[in-house]
């Protein structure tokens, strides 16, 4: 998997430019009268170059293994286990992403109540009754302790 | 199942020693939003505090909110919206429904002062004055030994112009701006650093590592009567009754008042009959004994006044600031301050 | 002795049923603030602020207190069971404790860590009461220069805690500090990196990053690959509380946290935090086995949590001494005491010295409340473990939200969260990117660069100056020495892999 490192260092040593960038227009100051700008600069230069770094080790630790690699087949076996995994990943995160959306404008219990269930559907927890009951008594220890004993807000 | 009944059980306990210590309720506000004119409040009303839970406004917000309660017949709720230099918890509420369940408590820096520097989501036009609280006046605190009157500090700045290192709590602020206004009235040259928050200056000025700052009322008189800080002067109109001792600017020939006023905010647009029911009720409560005696223990000082008086008062603080800060080598060298 | 006749006068008052009765209440809740991941103490003490005002000051205060160390015992529940820290203090406790509690070890890991507590907030509570006035003043010697200096060799000593590859390292505490540089800047009140957002001009919270990180990513995991129960070790009663070995492994860690966490947690800075992360380091050094730790090392739990409960307690020092409150939960306890009329300046103990003897006997009590309420607790929480995955995720998954709503009551917080667990899901399955590192970095960037800041401002910027200061000279050279250590070794290493390279083509 060192392709996935090659990747995530070049997304960092883009990030760390962007800093740099942005730290760049932030006022430096002197040494006497130190600005907000003083400490972003450094860490973006010293960022950018160990993000450098970094890819270089990655870059040349992928080419060591991809020239070991193993047999194909392993590796496909091992891609199909994960492929089904993956697909349920994008339905709890799209399950989260309709719960934040939604957030501000639902009760909060009832969307507690439905976030439990979904999500455990998704973890293929069997049957109707255990994903309501947990989706019921998570919203009720969510309302007693939350809302009658600490006032949140929500 | 051996879990759920033990988290039956727990929660049974949970319940009970809600009923035995009788703690605050407060429904959550589900109530969608009936504005009826007169009838106000019928809810829970939110007060936004800018600072984070625990400093001085916020004491007196929760003070505020507890007796308000009491007056109004509806939860007052707390809510600390800190960042920003004040600024994030004042764009909240100038950005909220005028509907007068959004609620300002804190210092008058944010409304007005603020805007002179940044790019801000309001203008200090866009919040309704509708009471104020109380007013806190600072004075300058040095540590005991090398400074003893007013006179030995400006003395020794004269002669020694750059090596006098001040304190203050945010840079740009009300505390800052008359820092330097004072050391431009006395010809002295100092170096200011900035620190995020009462206690880390105090502790540096008792650690000898700045040789002054201005700060409020309450630490003044804590550490002056430890003995370990001497209060040079006051930034008030008159002596204050708790440091009798301590000569105000005034005497001294300086023009300088610095004091931090606290009030209450709405957003623009507050029906009339709500903000003045506000005003009279938080008037009230100014005056009740029971929340002036906790109150002044903060060392603040209640000043009650009208509508129409704050209001006056906010207009004439936003032109005192523009014309220090826009017309004055003070604002030149705060700003130079800013940018740096 | 007069501490004694004092103590004792102390005991007598809080003896009284409903003092007992407040301070049961206030350690209750805070354990139940520490184990609900999210809102933590400053949150609770706030909101319960207005009960402390309707009773005396010694009540409401033994009430806020209860709730400031009660969460200390707390928060390391939900590190151990379900990776995900209430607090940054309960961080270090993730490590080892969850893997602890994946082979079936969560029992001793709760228990040694509420026996920890005990021990560090007892010994914590005695120093309190004996050196508190002494110490306080003491600290104050420490300036930001001093600040700078620790702050920095925490950092350079600090960053390659849970070993791994040391430049990853390095780069996550980069990555740490350059995110909490994000927001209004607290010194100048200029934003920086805020996009013109809102939302982003208050800063990144550190809490919802953290449960991202270590809550979210771990529950990513497990959907990708959910471990069945059965391979989690079948637990018997007798598992659920620690063996005799494990107890007598954690006995020196447990003394050393202590004495590590009690000066530390005295500074103005996350003093609590620093020290649990210097006591996992010493544990680590100190081993016989150093590559236990990460797997499920008891003395990377013992050591940690026995750090942060001495260094809170310590904590109180400066505000109990001097006034100051040096940390939010303290800010607020001040202001209860102010509300009451109390002024707890120096002359505290002398003016108030029945609240005094009060607070402290209360906090005496008040621990072994918390070991006596936590201990039977431990087997309700270790078999809590044993519960299913499916049951487990969508629960934890849905307090780690709401939890992370209710620091700040915004929901941006929420999308941070999802957003940092991928990150960190990422992170620790195919980067072998180490976590803490970058929780280190964003805690200790803020407090260097305000020190940093400050203390050029002192010395006119003259750096050198700053060095002639004894305690940030030490510190420097520390510092200096590690960094160009490490920096070596990374090019020897490098010489010795391209060496190798050469020869195998």
């Amino acid at each position: 998997m060192k392709r996935a490192e090659s990747i995530s260092s070049l997304i960092v040593i883009l990030l760390c430019s962007i800093y740099l960038y942005s730290a760049f227009s932030l006022p430096f100051g002197t040494l006497k009268t130190p600005g907000p700008g003083l400490l972003p600069v450094i860490l973006g230069c010293i960022g950018l170059a160990m993000s450098l770094a970094w890819f270089v080790t990655a870059f040349h630790k992928g080419k060591k293994t991809d020239i070991s690699s193993g047999d194909a087949g392993e590796k496909g076996e091992k891609a199909e286990k994960a492929g089904v995994q993956i697909g349920k990943l994008f339905w709890f995160l799209l399950a989260i992403i309709l719960y934040i959306v939604t957030f501000k404008f639902v009760n909060p219990f009832v969307s507690a109540l439905v976030i439990v269930i979904v999500l455990s559907k998704i973890c293929d927890l069997e049957g109707w009754k255990k994903p309501l009951l947990l989706g019921v008594s998570f919203s009720v220890f969510i309302y007693i302790v939350f809302v009658m004993w600490f006032n949140v807000q929500f | 199942m051996f879990f759920k009944t033990k988290f039956v059980l727990i929660l049974a306990i949970f319940s009970l020693s809600i009923l035995f210590t009788g703690c605050s309720s407060g429904t959550s506000g589900d109530a969608g939003k009936k504005e009826e004119k007169i009838k106000y409040p019928e809810k829970q009303v939110q007060i936004v505090v800018p600072v984070p839970a625990g400093g001085g406004d916020d004491t007196l917000a929760r003070l505020l909110a507890q007796h308000a309660q009491k007056e109004f017949g509806q939860p007052f709720f707390v809510m600390n919206r800190p960042g920003g230099a004040l600024t994030i918890g004042t764009a909240e509420v100038a950005k909220s429904a005028p509907d007068g369940y959004t609620l300002l408590s804190g210092a008058l820096d944010g409304v007005v002062l603020q805007g002179f520097y940044q790019q801000l989501p309001y203008k200090y036009t866009d919040l309704e004055p509708i009471a104020v609280e109380t007013v806190r006046y600072m004075g300058l605190l040095v540590k005991k030994g090398k400074f003893n009157t007013l006179e030995d500090l400006v003395k020794y700045g004269k002669e020694n112009p750059g090596k006098l290192k001040y304190g203050t709590v945010a840079i740009g602020g009300l505390p800052h701006i008359m820092t330097e206004e004072f050391l431009t009235q006395a010809g002295v040259q100092a170096a200011g650093i900035g620190f995020d928050g009462g206690p880390p200056l105090v502790a540096a000025i008792l650690g000898g590592h700045i040789d002054f700052a201005f700060l409020g009322a309450m630490n003044l008189i804590t550490y002056q009567k430890s003995g370990d800080t001497v209060t040079l002067a006051m930034a008030s109109p008159k002596r204050l009754d708790s440091l009798p001792e301590v000569p105000t600017f005034k005497e001294k020939g300086y023009n300088i008042e610095l004091y931090v006023r606290s009030g209450v905010f709405a957003p623009k647009g507050v029906p009339e009959s709500v903000a003045d029911r506000l005003n009279e009720g938080i008037n009230k409560i100014l005056k009740d004994p029971a929340f002036a005696e906790k109150a002044k223990a903060n060392g603040e000082e209640l000043t009650p006044m009208s509508r129409q008086e704050f209001k006056e008062l906010v207009q004439k603080d936003y032109e005192r600031m523009d014309k220090i800060l826009n017309d004055s080598p003070v604002g030149e060298r705060i700003k130079q301050m800013m940018k740096k | 002795m007069e501490y004694v006749d004092n103590l004792i006068k102390g005991f007598i008052l809080v003896g009284a049923p409903e003092k007992l009765i407040f301070c049961f209440v206030g350690v209750f809740v805070g354990t139940i603030v520490g184990v609900l991941p999210g809102l933590g103490p400053v949150g609770a003490m706030a909101l319960l602020f207005p009960l402390s005002l309707e009773v005396d000051p010694l009540s409401g205060i033994i009430l806020l207190a209860g709730i400031y160390y009660g969460s200390m015992y707390g928060g390391s529940t939900t590190s151990i069971l379900i990776n995900v820290p209430g607090e940054a203090t309960s961080m270090m406790t993730c490590i080892d404790g969850y893997q602890m509690s994946r082979k079936g070890r969560a029992g001793a890991a709760l228990a040694v860590s509420a026996i920890g507590s005990l021990v560090a907030g007892t010994v914590g509570v005695a120093v309190v009461m004996f050196f508190a006035p002494w110490l306080g003043r003491a600290a104050l010697a420490l300036g930001p220069p001093e600040f700078f200096a620790i702050t920095f060799c925490g950092l350079v000593v600090l960053s390659n805690v849970t070993g791994g590859s040391t430049l990853k390292a390095f780069l996550g505490v980069i990555l740490g500090m350059m995110l909490s540089t994000v927001g209004l800047d607290v010194l100048t009140g200029s934003s920086r990196f805020t996009f013109g957002t809102l939302e982003l001009s208050k800063g990144i919270d550190i809490v919802p990053i953290m449960m991202g990180l270590f809550g979210m990513s771990e529950i990513f995991s497990t959907v990708l690959k959910p471990y069945s129960v059965k391979d989690v070790v079948k637990v018997k009663f007798r598992d659920l509380f620690p063996r005799l070995d494990e107890l007598k492994a954690s006995v020196k860690p447990i003394m050393r946290g202590t004495f590590l966490g009690l000066p530390i947690g005295m500074l103005p800075c996350p003093g609590a935090f620093l020290s649990t992360i210097v006591s996992y380091k010493m544990e680590r050094s100190l081993s016989k086995n150093p590559e236990n730790f990460g797997k499920g090392a008891i003395e990377g739990v013992a050591g940690p949590e026995s750090a942060n409960n001495a260094a809170s307690t310590t904590g109180m020092i400066p505000l109990l001494s001097l006034g100051l409150p040096f940390t939010a939960s303290m800010t607020v306890l001040l202001g209860a005491f102010m509300v009451h009329g109390v002024n707890p300046g120096p002359l505290f103990m002398k003016q108030h010295a029945d609240l005094y003897w009060g607070v402290i006997a209360a906090l005496y009590i008040g621990n072994v409340m918390l070991l006596l309420l936590n201990y039977p607790l431990v087997g309700v929480f270790a078999s809590l473990a044993t519960v299913s995955p499916k049951i487990i995720m969508p629960i934890v998954t849905g307090m780690v939200f709401i939890g992370a709503y209710t620091v700040n009551n915004s929901v941006f917080d929420l999308w941070l969260t999802l957003v940092f667990g991928l990150v960190g899901y990422v992170m620790k399955e195919h980067l072998d990117f180490k976590m803490p590192p970058l929780i280190i970095g964003f805690i200790l960037g803020g407090v260097l660069e305000k020190s940093l800041r400050q203390g050029l401002g002192m010395v006119d910027g003259n750096f050198l100056v700053m060095l002639q200061r004894p305690v940030t000279a030490v510190c420097m050279a520390i510092a200096a020495i590690i960094l160009i250590f490490q920096i070596l070794r990374f090019f020897y290493n490098k010489s010795k892999v391209s060496g190798s390279e050469g020869a195998a083509l």
